[in-house]
């Protein structure tokens, strides 16, 4: 009798067992499928697959802190970058405009210019990009000026004397207002 | 991803713009016929200068039997042209103007960034046309769109007033593109506009007090909208140029 009931206790601690074990397979896929958007617990995968990425561009604070000049050179770049990208155009229209633009530049561009002109093929564009490198490697008017400024400077002569009137109009020369 | 959701959105906008469209038509042709008694508004658009100046130098030998002469070349470009103007405009901060052309005035301007100072130069720098003009292209008078090229004769000067001074002479090509209405809503009308010139000329001047010869290119393009606007008896235009 007492065995009997030893037996029934352990068969219903095994069903219990059991249908604890079931239920909580059965639950499972629930837990699962309802707790998708979960932050999962870093795992290794995803600590790999961190570690792999790329590094990051500088933040805007990092941007903020490159100093003026170096803002500057960048911005030069970029025009630079542009005027090569058009002077690529097949257009004629654009790339003869883009190299009235690169006339504009200082002569860091004239490199850039010469791969342009020994890959291109059209023989006018080519001809057209080298005078472009003549130009720009000329002196500028502004230096030429300043240049005789000081020669005359060191020798003790005075500037000469401005002139009141337009040489080609003949009209007077207009004075903007002072406060600027 | 995002981008493809903002290109969705962007065509379902597109779909609204093309209903309000066709729904206005009738008011978009009432906007259109008041642009018919306007000039279309000026663009004021960067002058971009490359102009070579050649002048000669003169050496004797130290016995006074030998002359040689040699030419040399200066550049001018934009900037060097604001600098020389600077020296008899005295503005502060020079880097933050630049040289631009008022189609519509036919003048020159120093203009600061975001226009707050504009000075007229024009006692400087005279862009002079003639009257013999040939122009190619075509006009669409029911649209009011057209794509132009007029080339008119023309001369270009410069004189800084401390000797340094160029009179170019050559053919000026004017493009003048506008394209049709894109969109219209009640009494407002949308215009885009590009226009601009091209040129290249030959001519005397001075390097320094020196004489000399020129010889270069000057150009100058822009674009804007302009947007027709009407109510109350008054019609008005605005431009709206790139980058505003």
């Amino acid at each position: 009798m007492r065995t009997k009931v030893v037996l029934s206790a352990v068969l219903l601690g095994c069903g219990v067992i059991g249908l604890a074990t079931w239920l909580n397979r059965a639950v499972i896929p629930i837990n699962n499928g309802a707790l998708p958007e979960t932050i999962p617990a870093p795992s290794k995968g995803f600590i790999t697959q961190k570690s792999t990425r790329p590094p990051q561009a500088p933040s805007r604070m990092d941007r903020l802190a490159i100093p003026e000049k170096s803002a500057l050179s960048l911005a030069v770049r970029s025009e630079c970058d542009r005027i090569i990208a058009e002077l690529q155009s097949p257009e004629e229209s654009v790339w003869r405009g883009a190299l009235e633009q690169a006339k504009q530049q200082d002569r860091p561009i004239i490199a850039r210019l010469r791969q342009v002109a020994d890959q291109t093929e059209d023989p006018a564009q080519k001809a057209a990009i080298l005078d472009a490198i003549d130009f720009i490697n000329l002196p500028s008017i502004t230096d030429y000026v300043a240049g005789q400024k000081a020669m005359r400077a060191a020798e003790g002569l005075p500037d000469p004397p401005a002139s009141l009137t337009n040489r080609w109009t003949g009209k007077p020369f207009i004075q903007p207002p002072a406060s600027h | 991803m995002k981008k493809r959701a903002l290109n969705s959105c962007g065509g379902a906008i597109l779909l609204v713009l093309a209903g309000g469209l066709v729904g206005v038509s009738g008011v978009a042709l009432h906007a259109q016929s008041y642009f018919s008694y306007f000039d279309i508004p000026s663009i004021v658009a960067p002058l971009t200068i490359s102009v070579t100046g050649t002048y000669e130098v003169d050496k004797t030998n130290a016995a006074g039997t030998v002359i040689t002469m040699t030419d040399k070349s200066v550049k001018w470009t934009s900037r060097s042209v604001e600098k020389l103007l600077n020296a008899s405009l005295n503005l502060t901060n020079l880097s933050s103007y630049s040289l631009k052309y008022d189609q519509s005035e036919q003048i020159v301007l120093m203009i600061s960034e975001k226009e707050a100072d504009t000075n007229d130069v024009s006692s400087y720098f005279t862009i002079d046309t003639q009257n013999n003009v040939v122009s190619s292209g075509s006009i669409n008078l029911a649209t009011e769109a057209w794509n132009t090229t007029v080339s008119v004769p023309a001369t270009i000067a410069f004189d800084d007033g401390n000797g340094d001074n160029f009179s170019l002479t050559g053919i000026m090509k004017f493009t003048n593109i506008n394209g049709a209405q894109k969109n219209s809503f009640g009494l407002k009308a949308k215009y885009e506009l590009a226009s601009g010139f091209t040129f290249s000329g030959t001519g005397p001047g001075k390097v320094g007090g020196t004489n000399a010869v020129f010889s270069g290119a000057i150009s100058s393009s822009g674009s804007a909208t302009a947007i027709i606007a009407s109510g109350g008896g008054l019609t008005s235009y605005s431009l709206i140029y790139p980058g505003d």
